[in-house]
């Protein structure tokens, strides 16, 4: 059975195709939108990755992305460890629970899955996958918690809007011989 | 002086030997080698701005540090310096190659000239990650207590995966191709 969705990996000769990315009207929504538009490539200069997801009609499903940041421990004189990010996430409005059927053949969960994956594959760098969730989007932490992300401690306060972020973490397993 | 003044200063200084390595006495005859040394420092400084440049946007984009008009200001300014410094000395090129035939490296030079230029011309000041992951923070006690446990558990083969990896097939070439050509909709 032919794979529903396809990944290219984005470019700027590919920004056209996401001038009309819609994932909902709320102003966390939006943002994802604006980020795909306005941020990705040049977040993409500074060593993340971001891949668009397509069906084989060439229809633009959603868009996901891999980045890599730092964690500092409390103890100012204490260490930092590398852990791997998904720095945004989305799937248009209109795509949403599709493709009808069993919940882990859903757009979103082939999405997730695939970012796992390559994640998993940079397991070197580091063996946990985190990801920041906007409070207002308990869609979202649903569709994470299907995938196997678990809630974890740490919140983050954006100064400049008071929005405290929640996070989750994935454990991502060695690949082995036979992966 | 706080640190990042003093980082400033010493790359300020650099800049000022620089220009003044060949400046103080423009009409003393040099030898060949002696001008290639020059533009070998010219270089190599241009080299170390746009590392203390990348370096700076990445600390603001990862917020550890918070961005300063002074910075972005002190930034260009270094730029600009170095820019007039290796125009001066690059006109002096025709007259150097006449004397000696040809001049090591004054090529690579021009090209960070050109480079200095575009830099200039299309400057945008740094700005803090919106996806707020990529921003580097720091962990509650609580948090980085779980984090340890998490590490100690995480990447370990025997650990069973919450699902079997899954990947997406990888677009054919000529479907890429297609999309760069699909207009917008």
């Amino acid at each position: 059975m032919p794979s529903p969705l396809v990944v290219v990996p984005f470019s700027p000769a590919l920004g056209e195709l996401v001038a009309g990315f819609s994932c909902g009207d709320e102003p966390h929504e939006r943002e994802l939108a604006d980020w795909i538009k306005q941020d990705a490539l040049a977040v993409m200069q500074r060593g993340t990755s971001v891949w668009l997801f397509l069906t084989e009609g060439r229809d633009l499903i959603g868009y996901g992305s891999l980045g890599q940041t730092n964690w500092h421990w409390p103890d100012p004189a204490g260490k930092k460890v590398p852990v791997q990010i998904i720095p945004a996430v989305a799937i248009q409005r209109a795509c949403w629970g599709k493709p009808e059927g069993p919940r882990e053949g859903r757009f979103s969960s082939l999405i997730l899955d695939h970012l796992i994956a390559e994640a998993t594959d940079r397991s070197d760098v580091s063996p946990l996958l985190g990801l920041f969730v906007h409070p207002a989007n308990q869609r979202a932490v649903k569709v994470y918690e299907r995938a196997g992300f678990a809630p974890y401690w740490h919140t983050y306060t954006d100064r400049a809007t008071g929005v405290i972020y929640r996070s989750m973490i994935y454990e991502l397993r060695r690949l082995g011989p036979g992966d | 002086m706080d640190i990042s003044a003093k980082r400033r200063s010493s790359v300020r200084r650099q800049l000022e030997a620089y220009e003044e390595s060949w400046k103080q006495d423009p009409q003393a005859a040099r030898a060949c080698w002696d001008w290639e040394d020059t533009i070998v420092v010219g270089i190599a400084l241009f080299r170390l701005l746009r590392e203390r440049e990348d370096s700076w946007r990445e600390r603001v984009f990862r917020g550890v540090e918070e961005y300063a008009e002074d910075d972005n200001q002190s930034a260009q300014a270094s730029f600009r310096d170095w820019l007039r410094t290796t125009e001066e000395l690059l006109a002096r090129l025709p007259a150097l190659e006449k004397e000696f035939g040809m001049v090591e490296r004054a090529q690579e030079l021009c090209h960070c000239v050109d480079q200095a230029r575009d830099l200039l011309a299309g400057w945008a000041p740094p700005r803090l990650s919106r996806a707020v992951g990529l921003r580097e923070m720091t962990l509650a006690p609580q948090a980085a207590a779980e984090l340890d446990k998490l590490l100690a558990r995480a990447g370990n083969a025997a650990t069973p995966p919450t699902r079997p990896l899954r990947r997406l097939p990888a677009a054919a070439p000529d479907f890429v191709e297609d999309l760069q050509k699909k207009p917008t909709p």
